[in-house]
C-alpha cells in the first residue's frame, strides 16, 4: 500500500514536517498551490531518500518558480497529477 | 444606455453601465460606437490615450482610476497632457471611467 | 526612494502568498482605496507576503491575474513607501534581485517604527 501526500500550503505552515513524520517508504509527496514554494529552497526535509517529491507545473509557473525549482523535485502537469493519484492506493491532503 | 451595439452583422453585448461584457469584442470600430454613445467623436488626441490605456491594461491587468490615469499620462505623454483638465476636456467629467469604457476595458475600481 | 510618512498614515502589512488566498489581493485593494482618498500609505511585505514580489510570475496558468503586475502600478497611485522585511527574504533564500518591484529592504526594528507612526494598520 502506498500513499500520495499533497501539500498545498507554504513552508511557513510547517505541514511538511508533520507529513514526513508519518510517511512510509514508497510514499510520494506532491506539492500543489502554495505548497510549490517548498521547491525553491533546499532543506533537510527534502533530503529524505525514501520519499519521491513532485510538484505541479501550473502552480510553479503562476508563482514565478519555474526557473527557481530544485533539480531533485520532479515536475508534473495536471495529467501527471492524475497519474500519480491512480498509481497510489490512497491520497492524504495536507492543507 | 443601450445594452448592446451592432457592428456590421455582429451584436456586441454591454453591461448596464455600457462597458463591454467581453473584452475581446473590442475593435477601433467598436470604440467609435462606444464614444458616440458618450457624445464623443474620437480624434487623434483621444486615440493616443486609448492605445496607452490598452497597453497599460495588457501589462498590468488593471484600469487606472483618476489619479493613476493622470500620473500615467504624465509619465508617458508628458506634463502638458498629464492633467485632469486636459483629460476632462477629452472625455468629460469622469475621464477614467469614460476612457476605460471606450478603450474596451473594465470599469476602474476605486474610482470616486 | 521610499520614506516614512509621519503625517496621517495608513500602513498595510501584507503577509500572505499571492494566490493561495485572496488576502494578498485584499491588501492591494485597501492600499489603492486609501490612496484614492489621499491618505499616505505604507505598504509592507512580510512573511510569505514577499512571495508576491517574485519576478517571472504568470498566473494565467491557474486562471488568475498576476498580482505583481498590478503591484507595479502602486507608484501611479502615489504609493511610494514600499517596504520589504529583510528577515523574511533571508528566511526564504531570496535576494532583491529575485524581486520584480523596487522597494526599501528594512529590518524588523524599522517596521516597528513604521507601525508605531501609523494612524491605522491593516494586517493581513
Amino acid at each position: 500500500m502506498s500513499t500520495l501526500h499533497t501539500v498545498s500550503k507554504a513552508p511557513s505552515f510547517r505541514l511538511l514536517e508533520t507529513c514526513l513524520s508519518i510517511i512510509q517508504a514508497g510514499d510520494a509527496v506532491l506539492f500543489i498551490e502554495d505548497g510549490v514554494y517548498h521547491c525553491q529552497q533546499s532543506t533537510e526535509l527534502l533530503r529524505n531518500s525514501e520519499v519521491k517529491f513532485y510538484c505541479l507545473r501550473e502552480d510553479l509557473i503562476a508563482r514565478g518558480l519555474i526557473d527557481r525549482k530544485l533539480d531533485t523535485i520532479e515536475t508534473v502537469n495536471t495529467q501527471g497529477f492524475v497519474d500519480l493519484c491512480v498509481q497510489h492506493d490512497g491520497i492524504v491532503n495536507w492543507f | 444606455m443601450k445594452n448592446s451595439i451592432a457592428v456590421g452583422d455582429d451584436i456586441i453585448n454591454l453591461d448596464k453601465e455600457g462597458y463591454l461584457r467581453q473584452l475581446e469584442d473590442w475593435s477601433e470600430e467598436v470604440a467609435n460606437l462606444l464614444a458616440k454613445q458618450e457624445g464623443i467623436t474620437l480624434q487623434q488626441t483621444h486615440w493616443e490615450l486609448i492605445h496607452l490605456l490598452r497597453s497599460f491594461y495588457q501589462r498590468h491587468q488593471l484600469s487606472p482610476a483618476n489619479r493613476a490615469l493622470v500620473n500615467l499620462v504624465k509619465r508617458e505623454l508628458g506634463p502638458e497632457k498629464g492633467k485632469s483638465a486636459y483629460l476632462m476636456g477629452l472625455f468629460g467629467g469622469s475621464p477614467a471611467k469614460i476612457s476605460s469604457k471606450i478603450a474596451g476595458l473594465p470599469k476602474p475600481d476605486n474610482c470616486l | 526612494m521610499s520614506e516614512i510618512n509621519s503625517s496621517k498614515t495608513v500602513s498595510i502589512i501584507s503577509r500572505q502568498a499571492p494566490y493561495g488566498s485572496n488576502r494578498a489581493h485584499q491588501s492591494l485593494d485597501i492600499a489603492l482605496a486609501a490612496a484614492v482618498f489621499e491618505q499616505a500609505v505604507n505598504y509592507i511585505f512580510m512573511g510569505d507576503g514577499v512571495y508576491q514580489l517574485l519576478g517571472n510570475q504568470n498566473a494565467t496558468s491557474i486562471q488568475s491575474k498576476t498580482l505583481v503586475n498590478a503591484l507595479e502600478t502602486l507608484d501611479l497611485y502615489g504609493i511610494e513607501s514600499i517596504f520589504i522585511d529583510s528577515q523574511s527574504l533571508r528566511e526564504r533564500n531570496l535576494t532583491p534581485k529575485d524581486l520584480a518591484l523596487n522597494a526599501s529592504i528594512v529590518s524588523r526594528g524599522e517596521i516597528a517604527k513604521i507601525v508605531r507612526a501609523s494612524d491605522s494598520v491593516f494586517n493581513l
